[in-house]
């Protein structure tokens, strides 16, 4: 039992979405009253049980877990929107949509309800009003990285790229030393062909972290179609010399990290980066 | 196109791994045959982002060519439950797919029928300037897209059952441990 | 490795035997002064062997304290970041949508351990 209970605390830290995992672990302390000795953390698992729950679709397993919660936090906000979530899950939008309403009548500035309101619009097939929806949100509360990221992923499923890393500028500058965001950022740079300014955040992923795998293949990909060009007379572009040398450090890391590991691709990773 | 247990297993696992997101990967066939030897898995996020889809496909084409295979088809699984359109994305991709192979394929994984015995796969192919479903598939008649072992669905279901899906790998997880095999997922018997 | 190190039997006992000789030579010193007290004595400073044993408790104790105390973590915050999935990073909890595929797929598959 302690085991599990470290498991689902570390989830709970990573943030990682593995509701099997969850459901496998946490429905046996649940349903043999096992949760009960976590003190504190109890409520936490038993929230994290029933958000996994939901998404497997146990439902027997869900309602159990939120009318616990139900119990011990009677009228709380909190337990309401799981309430609200397990509507989601079962279909039933519009009564999901009136408990946010309420929430929010009660207290506009939940912003839990908030974001379920946005996410709620999208269940509906409307990722227009959604967008909108998050956008009046971000107006208010401009510093939630976490509503950057979800609106720049709201604009990637439409294909609006210009918009997306404009989000993802947002993020960056309210965490700057997170080298994931760096990386998203490059990306989403990479698919509209700015492949100049990707090339310069693929460079800041490996400066934030050391030997970034995914960095190094984006830079040696970068590199690879500005040699091809002609050199541009742009004078903020980078050099041909600049490109050649970032190249060959992309490419000797690359195959480095591949040496140290025992990669059963390795014939095939290696062949690409000595092709490029 | 005659899809062999490897084929039909790896995108479903793919998909019940990762089973609150967009998931998508390429089926490979024997070079000269239209037998689905194949697939590998490559995205379950970021699938709209297309640097890593370059080279993805850039290094399944070095693993053909290696390999006596070729790219044939396109898998996805979208994160709708009920969406068995093939997205826009897919259809880049596909089209892209077609370019190099005049007879290839896409297949949107079925999203309902993942955990039952009924086929999962619904082939899309490029007829009249789009990317259209074909009717009748995996059908007992049909000569177009059929299963190898028509046991694989019922397999499917028991390799989910004992978590054979946590076991494959991905090129995303590739990307973030380089000893992670995905281009042949040996462990996926 | 987030694997903690077993606890270490020795490093307990040294901090509890320094523990002890600490208490023991802080005893030792009030009844000194009590003592001194009693016969009007000067304060001279302590007696050499309550300060060594003084010093020898904290060395003790010292030892018992670096044994038992879990692993460094690093001070660079890279190094943390750099053990930081995508999906852990990217993850946004407060958005989740529940119209996905999990509820069909795990419909029909019991998950047990």
């Amino acid at each position: 039992m302690v085991n599990a209970a470290k498991v689902l605390q570390d989830l709970r830290a990573s943030a990682e979405r593995k509701p099997d995992v969850v459901v496998r672990l946490g429905k046996p302390l649940v349903e043999n009253g096992a949760v009960k000795k976590l003190d504190a953390d109890a409520w936490l698992v038993y929230e994290q049980v029933a958000i996994a729950a939901l998404d497997v679709g146990d439902d027997a397993l869900a309602q159990r877990c939120i009318q616990a919660l139900e119990q011990k936090f009677p009228g709380s906000a909190r337990v309401r929107r799981l309430h609200g979530m397990k509507l989601e899950a079962e279909g039933e939008l519009i009564q999901a949509g009136e408990i946010y309403k309420a929430i929010l009548q009660e207290d506009e500035t939940n912003i839990l309800a908030a974001k379920r309101q946005v996410m709620l619009l999208r269940a509906m097939g409307l990722p227009s009003d959604a967008i909108s929806a998050l956008v009046k949100y971000l107006d208010i509360n401009y510093t939630d990285f976490e509503g950057w990221l979800q609106l720049a992923d709201l604009y990637l499923e439409q294909l609006m790229y210009s918009q997306a890393a404009f989000c993802m500028e947002e993020v960056i500058m309210l965490q700057p030393q997170n080298h994931i965001f760096h990386l998203k950022y490059a990306e989403i740079l990479y698919s509209q062909q700015s492949i100049g300014l990707a090339l310069k955040q693929f460079c800041r992923v490996v400066e934030l972290c050391k030997d970034h795998v995914r960095g190094l293949y984006g830079i040696k990909l970068c590199t690879s179609h500005l040699l091809k060009l002609s050199p541009s007379k742009d004078s903020t572009a980078t050099s041909q010399e600049d490109l050649k040398a970032i190249d060959l450090l992309a490419t000797e890391r690359l195959i480095a990290t591949y040496n140290a590991a025992s990669s059963s691709t390795k014939s095939v990773s290696t062949k690409w980066i000595e092709n490029l | 196109m005659k899809f062999t247990h490897s084929s039909y297993l790896k995108p479903l696992l793919h998909a019940a791994k990762y089973p609150t997101a967009t998931v998508n990967g390429v089926f490979l066939a024997d070079k000269n045959s239209e037998t689905i030897r194949d697939a590998v898995p490559f995205f379950h996020f970021w699938h709209t982002l297309t640097p890593m889809l370059e080279i993805a496909m850039t290094q399944v084409d070095l693993y053909c060519q290696a390999n006596g295979l070729r790219i044939v088809g396109y898998y996805e699984a979208n994160e709708r439950v009920d969406d068995e359109a093939l997205s826009l994305v897919g259809q880049k991709i596909a089209s892209q797919i077609l370019q190099i192979t005049p007879d290839a394929f896409a297949i949107v994984i079925k999203n309902d029928n993942i955990s039952t015995d009924n086929v999962a796969f619904l082939p899309y192919q490029f007829k009249e300037g789009q990317w259209r479903v074909s009717k009748g598939a995996f059908t007992e008649k049909n000569e177009q897209f059929s299963l190898e072992n028509p046991a694989s669905p019922s397999l499917v279901v028991k390799a989910i059952q004992d978590g054979l899906s946590s076991k494959l790998a991905d090129f995303d997880n590739h990307l973030e441990n380089v000893s992670a095999d995905w281009l042949t997922n040996k462990d996926i018997a | 490795m987030a694997v903690q190190q077993s606890p270490s039997y020795f490093g307990k006992l040294a901090c509890l035997f320094g523990f002890l000789l600490l208490f023991h030579s802080g005893y030792s010193t009030f009844e000194h002064l009590s003592y001194l007290k009693a016969v009007d004595g000067h304060e001279s400073g302590l007696p050499t062997d309550i300060v060594v044993e003084l010093l020898v408790s904290v060395a003790i104790f010292g030892l018992g304290i670096v044994l038992v105390a879990d692993n460094f973590k690093e001070i660079l915050m890279e190094t943390e970041m750099a053990k930081q999935s995508i999906e852990s990073l990217d993850a946004r909890p407060s958005f989740y949508s529940f119209n996905h595929r999990g509820r069909a797929v795990f419909r029909n598959v019991v998950l047990k351990k």
